[in-house]
């Protein structure tokens, strides 16, 4: 029986981002020593922290695993939410 | 006459299913749960169409869904993708129409009277609509137009997922009135129930039958029973600025395990108590009502309020009132091992304050107490300039702290 296909990490990551045109888009993070190249953003969304936003994004990497990641923008640091376990 | 109105209603399909499975397209196909924890005791908050296959559907405890769906995929909702989503998707229809309702997370009606024409009439703007959504976010809903917001909304149950259905007064007699009376707008389970004892099975036999009828079983209820099942709605499409104004603010919490525990109980009622504080003063209302709903683990469920003298919008007054509702009830938590074993254990604990003012009366205090008063009412001031700076989490009170841990 499958109970969860996704498990809470919240670890901060370093994230390689490119900026243009007013908006990012991550390519590649480093989580626990290993570089994760990014393949596919899947879904993005927006929460807030007071006033600040933090900006998430589901991404596919290494193969077809989804990582979810956000950057919050008042601490100016990403960090790896979760992974869908396949 | 009258000019028809132009009503849209867009329902999105199995949303928060749909979400997950863009977010992690191996989901698509795949019978996915969103519920609102993992635990036994929470329920199903959506399904996706491949999960309904198995009968399993929202609302439905989880435990069930289990049984019923052993091979599906359950997933914790995250409410801020879905919240953020629906967001998104509203300021699309008002791309398209400046009247918009949004009825739900994943409901809105659009009154497109005057505006349907500019984009080649309503079917024309619903198939816009439908393909903005899913370019943006991927996601499928279904459009249901009609004259009015009931027609509109059964129209776009009628075809679903990624339907666009029209249902006009001239359908009434062949697509509306043969739906079973509990497919009709208004008609819950107890309805539907009652009807039945009618005789009344689908909408067509709720139009039949005498209004007199309608009125003694229903009260006030049955004239407007019987107007929806003959398509007759006059009610507008209520933009945001058209919403009346909240009469109460709520907030409840199941506990992952029914507990006597005094000081996780305590907690809990204080958290609420802060988060109801923080919307009433949000929304510069207060309120002179204070209500505790305590649910025990035999699911026996207590109601009780207190009107005081004045109104309150901080954080410790409601709790204070709670707490003093919590003792009187006889619902307070144990505190010796005696009074435990008199004591039920709560299951869900709710907090909720209504006969709300958006300004109120100045407070009747004496000395003593105005000046404590002032000072606490300041540091709550100060407290919530933090949180709309740094976000709900950059203070709490110290007694939630452990169980945030």
């Amino acid at each position: 029986m499958k109970t969860t296909a996704v498990e809470e990490v919240n670890e901060p990551i370093d994230v390689l981002t490119i900026f243009r045109d007013g908006s990012m888009r991550p390519v590649k993070f480093k989580w626990a020593g290993k570089t994760y190249a990014i393949s596919r953003v899947t879904y993005e969304w927006m929460t807030k922290e007071g006033s600040y936003p933090v900006y998430h994004f589901a991404v596919m990497a290494d193969g077809d695993d989804v990582y979810e990641i956000f950057l919050n923008s008042f601490t100016m640091t990403w960090t790896l939410a979760k992974v869908h376990i396949k | 006459m009258k000019e028809e109105r132009v009503i849209l209603h867009v329902d999105m399909d199995a949303f928060f299913a749909s979400v997950e499975q863009r977010a992690d397209p191996s989901l698509a196909g795949k019978p996915v749960m969103v519920c609102g924890g993992l635990e036994s005791r929470t329920v199903v908050a959506a399904a996706s169409y491949e999960a309904r296959k198995y009968g399993v559907h929202a609302g439905m405890p989880l435990a069930v869904a289990r049984m019923k769906c052993p091979d599906g995929v359950f997933i914790e909702g995250d409410p801020h993708k879905y919240v953020y989503t629906s967001i998104r998707i509203n300021e699309i229809f008002r791309e398209f129409c400046p009247r918009v309702e949004e009825f739900s997370i994943d409901e809105s009606f659009l009154d497109a009277t005057d505006v349907a024409e500019r984009y080649g009439g309503p079917v024309e703007m619903g198939r816009q609509i439908k393909q903005r959504i899913y370019e943006r976010f991927g996601l499928t809903c279904s459009v249901g137009i009609g004259p009015n917001k009931i027609l509109a909304k059964t129209a776009s149950k009628l075809q679903k997922p990624d339907g666009l259905t029209v249902l006009n007064r001239e359908d009434i007699p062949s697509k509306f009135h043969p739906l079973p009376v509990g497919k009709l707008y208004g008609v819950g389970e107890e309805t539907a129930k009652k009807l039945e004892m009618l005789g009344v099975r689908t909408i067509g036999q709720l139009a039949a039958v005498p209004v007199q009828v309608l009125r003694r079983v229903f009260g006030v209820v049955g004239e407007l029973l019987r107007d929806a099942a003959n398509g007759i709605d006059d009610s507008p499409v209520l933009t945001e600025a058209d919403q009346p104004p909240p009469t109460t603010v709520v907030h409840e919490y199941t506990f992952f395990r029914d507990t006597l525990a005094t000081e996780l109980i305590n907690s809990v009622l204080l958290g609420l108590c802060s988060k109801v504080g923080r919307r009433l003063r949000r929304g510069g209302h207060a309120g002179k009502t204070v209500t505790l709903k305590v649910r025990f683990a035999d699911f026996k469920t207590i109601t009780r309020s207190r009107t005081l003298d004045e109104y309150i919008d901080l954080d410790k007054e409601i709790y204070d009132a709670a707490r003093e509702i919590l003792s009187a009830a006889g619902a307070a938590p144990a505190t010796d091992a005696v009074s435990a074993r008199r004591t039920k254990a709560i299951r869900l604990i709710g907090v909720s304050v209504s006969h709300l003012v958006h300004t109120p009366p100045e407070k009747q205090h004496s000395l003593f107490d105005y000046s404590y008063w002032k000072k606490y009412k300041k540091v709550i001031e100060s407290a919530d300039k933090v949180r709309n700076k740094y976000g709900e989490r950059a203070i709490v009170w110290a007694a939630l702290l452990e169980r945030e841990k």
